[in-house]
């Protein structure tokens, strides 16, 4: 009898693991179809000179990537990828903070503002883009008219090379605080009540209260929104099609864009591929590299 | 305190005057007719709605809109269902390297979508699945975002649930439809408008995989018209910006508290 | 009715083990309480018996028939969890009877045996309810009620009171016994309430860190505990026990007070112990005399605290007693009452009459 007890426990383990797998299956199907193959068909590619359909024809070595860190183009796009980032996610946090702490006020008629914050969450890029578009207008936009009206000279917003980077993130930020918002909130709302009652007990000031309540409390939330926020602004597409198509002279030219532009308009696959590796890198970079500066920081409850 | 309320009343209607200003303006737009665009008014002095139905005749405004529609159900459907049996198989089933394939789950998280994009490009052309519902939704079904929110949401089942259901004979799957996914309303209404907004709202692979007015989502539609039409008629554009955001607008508002605190919960815990 | 059978049962995560070669037969009908502090082992042996945990080595038979492999659902038990596990998006009466298809009932067999399962156990007007409409009282009837519709003939039950207040706590024992006899159940009850296991048991077992301290009727636990972990943990408050060493005139603490228990045994150290209901106020012989530390007096009973070598101990009189902390009051323990225990901790059987008694004197 006791002999014929291990071969049944093994009946069960094999069932509970072929189960398993069974529940993950689609997912892992599709995550390895979508997901790992291209990833690594990307990386191959990147190695490769390829025909227009993407068929490799001649290894080429490093060859595209040394190629593109002599090309000033590249730089360019790294640049205009940079200042994109640089110029998106602090004031989108900052600002998407800061409407949360109003909308947290337990006030009359908050749950319209908390739904006007975050309305920009249900706007795709493509609708906020031509909205921007036409507030940039240089003739007829809402921006020039007023400039305008006070007596200033009208800017090509989105033609001038000095302000496309700026205008399209500006339009950006506002694109993006709706999300934003909507976590921050649910994470300032996550916060004890009870540390603010004790606070009020000891008669600090509001400030004070931000200081050294609210803001480490919430540092997981933003810990977390810096993460996804960071990773998005790298992955910036519509807006730029829309509203610039990377011009003027590429000032607006961020890596993404630079990608398609590449693979689909100039079918140089190859190119585009060892720029889509280096995305790929950067972004896991400075993902660990936040998480490694970060996270010690970050107060967890 | 009397005085501070008014004073954040103040902010709160300020910020909402900007926030919405932009989406107010493109109404404000989309009911002028050409001239008085020109012409720079913010508000149209004799507001109609001409431009919606020019919206639908110029373009085939409708078989993007069901299109859309189709491609954000498909794509719901299709990450409710996956992301909640592989949550299922994480939290109640147990095998070896479980904690593995889940650390792979959410590495798939790090992977920039675009950095995988000329490859599935060429899966979906070579499967000819370009001009297809099936290409616009099919890559998207898997999502480590939503197992990962399902998970957390599993995790708060007692256990207990499933060793009682094991005695009374209940097979897995029952158990999963049965007790799992009824108790797990919220966080799959969560996860729902999430896909559901997303799908909507995306814009670079359907540029990708579509090149004909049947097959075209709202957004590349919008695309499209902005760039045929711009000099001539932006009040049909914002008339045509108007409809495509209305159902993502409603949704949001119907579904916000949900999203919120969904969302919180998949980014803290 | 199915007899259970535990033949060298062991249970290890990992390195450590935690349940370790346990043997016993659990006769059917049989009310059986596994009894112990928490992170004994219990838990983990219930669940073994559930087949909800794996067995590591040695065999479990059900009726005879080894049940090692078998799934859950096929040993044809029903289980009680301590937070009761009920769905709580499901009815009283779907709770009651999702599970049942399985059995290859129809839909009006299953109704029928879920009324005569709400009816046993007073639930008739809440079957449309939801859990969260239930008191915690009603819930824990909802999870019996769903232990005994399926009619599996053994039924488990994990620490099912422990989230009622004490009350009701004492109701539902009476009830759960009376259920248990009137359907014949097999019960295994895990329980870390002596007093439930005591009230409830038709036999205890104690273990303790994976171990089987004792197997037994409750009196004999009470009267005879095997080891001084059985005499601490049984009866309330427990045994008091003080350190003792072999002289002359009898058995001395380190206060120099003597006993004199009736105990055969060679070892000059050993653990004495003396319930304290069995210390009485003295008439004629006095055991020892106890300056009172402490006087709680209770109504039927009163309870007085002193010292004896070094050990707090306690003592039970019945009645109301007007004493003072400071007195001293003379006590009595029957001879006959003291148990002894060995330097491990093992107990000494009281010395047989008449002819160990011969030997003694003998030698």
């Amino acid at each position: 009898m006791t002999v014929a007890l291990p071969r049944e426990k093994v009946r069960t383990r094999l069932s509970d693991a072929a189960s398993g797998l069974l529940y993950l299956s689609p997912s892992i199907i599709l995550f390895g179809v979508f997901l790992v193959y291209p990833l690594l068909r990307t990386m191959y590619l990147s190695f490769f000179r390829t025909d227009t359909q993407g068929t490799p024809l001649e290894f080429v070595g490093v060859g595209h990537y040394s190629n593109l860190f002599t090309s000033a183009a590249f730089w360019q796009s790294i640049q205009a990828t940079v200042g994109f980032v640089l110029l998106t996610v602090p004031l989108t946090i900052l600002i998407a903070l800061g409407l949360a702490l109003l909308a947290n006020e337990k006030l009359k008629g908050i749950g319209i503002f908390r739904t006007a914050f975050s309305a920009t969450m249900g706007m795709s890029v493509a609708a906020s883009s031509v909205i921007w578009m036409f507030m940039y207008n240089p003739s007829i936009g809402i921006f020039n008219r007023f400039l305008e009206a006070i007596g200033a000279s009208g800017v090509q917003w989105l033609l001038d090379p000095q302000y496309a980077l700026l205008s399209v993130s500006i339009a950006t930020v506002w694109m993006n605080i709706g999300f934003t918002f909507l976590i921050l909130l649910g994470g300032l709302q996550n916060i004890d009540r009870t540390l603010y009652e004790s606070a009020d007990i000891a008669g600090t000031s509001y400030w004070t209260q931000l200081r050294a309540i609210t803001i480490p409390m919430l540092s997981p939330t933003l810990f977390f929104v810096g993460i996804i926020s960071l990773i998005n602004a790298f992955q910036t597409f519509g807006q730029i099609d829309l509203l610039t198509k990377g011009g003027p002279t590429n000032a607006t030219n961020v890596i993404v864009y630079a990608i398609y532009k590449d693979a689909f308009i100039n079918y140089n696959v190859g190119s585009a591929s060892a720029q889509a590796v280096f995305l790929f890198i950067a972004v896991l970079l400075l993902t660990w590299l936040q998480f490694k500066l970060v996270e010690r920081k970050v107060h967890y409850q | 305190m009397r005085l501070r309320n008014i004073g954040v009343y103040v902010l709160l209607v300020l910020s909402a005057v900007v926030m919405l200003f932009p989406i107010a303006y493109a109404f404000s737009i989309s009911l002028m007719d050409g001239k008085e665009v020109l012409q720079g008014h913010l508000l149209p002095r004799d507001p109609s709605f001409e431009n919606y139905v020019a919206a639908f005749e110029r373009i085939p405004m409708m078989t993007y809109l069901v299109n859309s529609l189709v491609v954000a159900l498909l794509v719901m459907i299709g990450q409710v269902v996956l992301s909640s049996l592989a949550a299922f198989a994480f939290v109640f089933i147990d095998f070896k390297g479980k904690g593995l394939i889940f650390m792979l789950f959410l590495a798939t998280m790090m992977v920039p979508w675009e950095a995988t994009m000329v490859p599935n490009f060429l899966t979906i052309q070579s499967l000819g699945w370009l001009n297809t519902v099936w290409g616009l939704s099919v890559p998207f079904f898997a999502l480590a975002f939503g197992t990962f929110l399902l998970r957390q949401q599993f995790k708060t089942i007692p256990y207990e649930m499933y060793e009682a259901s094991q005695i009374a004979g209940i097979s897995r799957f029952r158990f999963f439809w049965n007790v799992v996914l009824p108790v797990s309303k919220t966080p799959l209404v969560t996860l729902s408008v999430y896909s559901f907004l997303t799908t909507w709202n995306m814009y670079l692979w359907p540029l990708l995989v579509t090149n004909t007015e049947q097959a075209r989502t709202v957004q590349i539609g919008i695309k499209q018209m902005q760039s045929n039409e711009v000099a001539s008629d932006w009040g049909v554009v914002m008339a045509a910006v108007i409809l495509i955001i209305i159902p993502t607008l409603l949704l949001l508002f119907v579904g916000q508290k949900h999203l919120q605190e969904g969302l919180t919960q998949g980014a803290i815990k | 009715m199915k007899t259970i059978q535990l033949q060298q049962l062991t249970k290890s995560f990992g390195e450590t083990e935690v349940i370790r070669g346990i043997d016993v037969t659990i006769e059917a009908g049989e009310f059986f309480a596994l009894v112990g502090p928490s992170g004994c082992g219990k838990s983990t042996m219930l669940r073994m018996i559930a087949g909800l945990e794996s067995i590591t080595s040695g065999t479990l038979r059900i009726d005879g028939v080894a049940a090692n492999g078998m799934k859950p659902s096929e040993r044809h038990l029903s289980m009680v969890f301590q937070n009761y596990a009920l769905y709580p998006h499901m009815t009283v009466e779907k709770n009651i009877t999702f599970g049942l298809h399985t059995k290859g009932l129809t839909k009006l067999e299953q109704r029928e045996r879920c009324l005569q399962a709400a009816e046993t156990l007073g639930l008739t007007d809440y079957l449309k309810r939801k859990p969260r409409e239930l008191s915690g009282g009603q819930r824990q009837r909802v999870a019996l009620a769903r232990a005994i519709v399926t009619e599996a003939p053994i039924c488990l039950m994990d620490e099912p009171l422990s989230n009622l207040d004490a009350k009701l706590r004492a109701k539902m024992r009476s009830e759960i016994r009376q259920l248990q006899r009137k359907l014949g159940l097999t019960m295994i009850y895990v329980t870390h309430d002596q007093v439930e296991a005591m009230t409830m048991a038709d036999r205890i077992m104690l273990l303790n860190e994976g171990e089987v301290q004792q197997v037994g009727k409750p009196l004999d636990l009470y009267n005879k505990p095997a080891n001084t972990f059985v005499a601490s943990f049984i009866g309330s408050p427990p045994m008091n026990l003080v350190e003792v060493t072999r002289q002359e005139k009898g058995w001395m603490a380190a206060d120099g007070r003597l006993f004199h228990p009736n105990a055969l045994t060679e070892v000059s150290e050993a653990t004495l112990g003396v319930r304290p209901e069995q210390i009485k106020p003295a008439d004629e012989d006095v055991t020892f005399y106890a300056e009172l530390k402490n006087i709680e007096v209770l109504g039927t009973e009163t309870i007085l605290a002193f010292d004896v070598g070094g050990n707090e101990w306690l003592a039970k009189w019945s009645g109301q007693w007007p004493l003072t902390v400071g007195e001293k009051v003379a006590c009595y323990v029957d001879p006959k009452q003291m148990s002894l225990f060995d330097a491990n901790g093992h107990r000494i059987e009281p010395r047989q009459p008449k002819l160990f008694e011969a030997l003694e004197v003998f030698q």
